[in-house]
């Protein structure tokens, strides 16, 4: 019959409980058949999973450290660049930020676009615009409105 | 102060059998184990181990080695679907897998129970028993949470210790009958 403390002898084996929590496991692991068993068990597992398996043979681990220096340092333009999580955000926010306040502020401080792009030209002297007096067409007469009837044609030609 | 290729050096000739360890428990492959942990730490050293905080190069090659393991199996599965169909053709009979797990000795019967397993579970153990990382370590080497690497390696445990006891048993039986 499997006990529900099982789990804690596994934790208590790995050395992730608190100190209180280890000692309750300790009394416990005392009294409880089936988790000293399970604890038996589990010591021995770790016994056996680490002597297993046997290490490569020397000549092999020099062959593969010669292969790994022999190799050329790879071009520079091969190289990975990496940077650390929080500076790339920093660096993204910090180029939208860029992007969005800076034309601002350099709108602000500018001088308006019809300014700049219509620079103070000196004044030449101006030549005297024609005048046409209109007055010498007005003797007092009135306007009329004549309303004209449009009268509409029947269609002729129709298409059959 | 060493240089690079000293440091990297030292480096090698700690992590290299214990890669190879880990690689093997994964895959139950003493062939394929020596390739992929030269890979990985080929892969370190282009990567310049000057450009990893020092505590953390262990994890970065186990998580590494990791990748290749599981990209390796992948692959030798694909190449041997059809190697083990025309196998399976022309010897019919299969050798019971009880029976050779009877045959092979302590350690190997272990290696063959681990692969039993689901993959997470037996990183999981792997990394804890021969590596004696901490769960938080686990947890960033597999890129999961603490709480599931706490969960993985208890039932790790407890199915390799059933599995374990049944194997006994079975044996016992056996010699008991003949």
């Amino acid at each position: 019959m499997p006990c529900e403390w099982t789990e804690k002898v596994s934790l208590y084996l790995d050395d992730e409980l608190s100190s209180e929590e280890a000692t309750a496991v300790r009394v416990h692991v005392g009294t409880c058949l089936p988790c000293r068993t399970a604890y038996n068990d589990f010591v021995r597992l770790r016994a056996e999973l680490k002597s297993t398996p046997a290490p490569p043979a020397p000549m092999v681990q020099y062959a593969a450290l010669h292969a790994i220096l022999g190799e050329p340092a790879p071009p520079w333009w091969r190289r990975r660049l990496t940077i650390p999580a929080p500076v790339f955000a920093l660096t993204v926010l910090l180029a939208l930020v860029g992007g969005y306040v800076l034309p601002r502020i350099t709108n602000r401080t500018a001088p308006t676009t019809s300014q700049t792009r219509q620079p103070a030209m000196p004044q030449a002297p101006s030549k005297p615009e024609p005048v046409i007096d209109f007055s010498r067409y007005d003797h007092g007469g009135r306007a009329t409105l004549v309303v004209v009837k449009k009268t509409v044609l029947p269609a002729t030609g129709a298409r059959s | 102060m060493p240089s690079e290729s000293e440091a990297f050096t030292l480096i090698f000739h700690e992590l290299f059998p214990k890669l190879c360890r880990f690689v093997e428990g994964l895959l139950n492959d003493s062939g394929s184990a020596p390739d992929i942990a030269q890979e990985t730490l080929l892969r370190l050293y282009r990567f310049g181990i000057e450009r990893i905080p020092p505590p953390e190069i262990r994890f970065w090659a186990f998580r590494v080695a990791r990748n290749l393991a599981l990209n390796a199996k992948a692959r030798s599965a694909n190449r041997n679907r059809l190697l083990e169909a025309l196998t399976r053709l022309f010897q019919p009979a299969q050798a019971n897998p009880e029976t050779e797990l009877e045959q092979a000795d302590s350690a190997a019967l272990l290696v063959r129970l681990l692969q039993t397993l689901p993959e997470d579970q037996r990183a999981a153990l792997l990394l804890r028993e021969q590596e004696e990382m901490k769960y938080s370590e686990i947890a960033a080497v597999l890129g999961v949470s603490e709480s599931k690497v706490k969960v993985d390696v208890f039932r790790a445990r407890q199915a390799l210790r059933t599995k374990w006891h049944e194997h006994h048993r079975t044996t016992e039986r056996r010699k008991y009958m003949n």
